[in-house]
């Protein structure tokens, strides 16, 4: 099986994945699968989880979203936030799970915000289970 | 024998001031290590969002990117001002207060929103009856992304909302470990140099459209540019600090050695009046 070459790029860290052979990444519209030799393109992400399959082993990674770059020499994940999961802190997920919760009830606040951290939320407690 | 228990508690407190000016001296040459690691490793994420968006840029209208349009008419003044928590870094804070300060008088205090990220400024300016919008509190001890990504979603909305038509941010610049200098740069509405070349970007699928991704980059692109100055101004401090208790730290070393002078000079003094009294004494006594 081919493999393709996967760098994640963070504002405070870069990661390097060799013999990647399976991405799976939240598109805006879905998830989308990607392989080796995949045509070129720049893929904007959303909310969500992202899958590795690298070397026979399988890793979970939640994201607040972000870009893929694909090109013919490898593909790189440009990501504001990542986390695997297994360091994804549960309970601080909860707390703010809780938190965004109880602010969407109050009409008073910023309610798209709200929305987006509870999102963000779920997202990384739905990850953190995964491991 | 007054003098002499004087200079020597002098002594012992000047040398424990000494002390404590070496370990602030060591702690924030290891803060500005680690804060100059971390601007070299924002430097792949910032430059490749740069070259994305340059190089869709030529193919989007944008006037569709509110945060690149310039408004018809300026007339407030957004400022955001990047300070330390804390003294004792020589002229680190005061320099970007006075050239806040500068610009506020010169653009009128009606005109200008401040927004402040550490407490020095902002206990300048809510002491001296400015109109602090906002203040960022406690935000050095624990640097993290997510707080500029805080800082940059507040400003972008108050930029939306057309509460303020242009930001600047005046920071400290972190030229070197020696020497730091106080900037002032326009941050919004956001300016690129537009690429004249044509972009080897061809054949891409973009998902969902052009639009859409440079829609969402530029806001992250803003991010990571608060973060650099976070981190500019966070390394520029740790240097200033560095020099400033290096300073006191000779200074210390300085009187030290000059009280340490002063002290022998009493003691010789003591002992000769000593001497005198007992051989004046057995003097008196032989007579």
């Amino acid at each position: 099986m081919s493999t393709f070459h996967l760098d994640i790029i963070t504002p405070t860290s870069t990661h390097t994945f060799e013999n990647v052979s399976y991405l799976r990444i939240p598109g805006l519209d879905g998830l989308i699968g990607i392989e080796a030799n995949h045509a070129n393109s720049i893929i904007a992400l959303n909310i969500g989880e992202i899958k590795i399959n690298t070397s026979g082993k399988t890793l979970y990674f939640s994201t607040s979203g972000g870009f893929t770059d694909i090109q013919s020499k490898g593909v790189q994940l440009l990501l504001e936030t990542f986390e695997e999961s297994k360091n994804i802190n549960k309970k601080r997920a909860e707390e703010s799970y809780k938190k965004a919760k109880e602010r969407l009830g109050d009409k008073s606040q910023n309610l798209e915000r709200a929305n987006k951290s509870l999102l963000r939320a779920k997202n990384r407690i739905s990850v953190f289970n995964k491991k | 024998m007054a003098n002499l228990k004087n200079i020597r508690s002098q002594i012992k407190s000047v040398t424990s001031i000494q002390k404590v000016t070496k370990a602030m001296k060591m702690v924030a040459a290891a803060k500005l290590r680690k804060s100059q690691e971390n601007m070299e490793k924002g430097r792949p994420y910032s430059n490749r969002m740069k070259d994305l968006i340059s190089n869709l840029m030529n193919d989007v209208d944008s006037s569709l990117l509110p945060l690149l349009n310039r408004p018809t008419k300026t007339t407030k003044y957004g400022i955001v001002l990047i300070t330390a928590d804390r003294g004792l870094a020589g002229s680190f804070n005061s320099n970007v207060i006075k050239k806040t300060e500068n610009t506020i008088n010169a653009l009128g205090k009606e005109n200008a929103v401040l927004f402040c990220i550490g407490k020095k400024g902002f206990e300048y300016f809510s002491k001296r009856n400015f109109d602090v919008e906002k203040y960022y509190e406690d935000l050095w001890l624990d640097l993290n992304y997510n707080k500029a990504i805080n800082i940059g979603q507040n400003i972008i909305e108050y930029f939306l909302h057309h509460r303020v038509d242009k930001v600047d941010v005046i920071y400290n610049y972190f030229k070197n470990a020696a020497s730091q200098e106080v900037l002032s740069n326009q941050i919004l509405p956001i300016e690129f140099e537009q690429e004249e070349k044509q972009s080897s970007l061809k054949d891409i699928i973009y998902e969902p459209s052009k639009i859409e991704i440079i829609k969402s980059l530029v806001p992250k692109y803003f991010n990571t540019q608060i973060w650099q100055f976070l981190l500019e101004s966070f390394a520029s401090e740790q240097a200033a600090r560095m020099l400033a208790m290096e300073n006191a730290t000779e200074n210390a070393k300085e009187m030290i050695s000059e009280l340490n002078l002063e002290f022998n000079k009493a003691r010789q003094t003591a002992i000769t009046t000593e001497m005198l009294e007992i051989v004046g004494g057995a003097e008196a006594l032989s007579n």
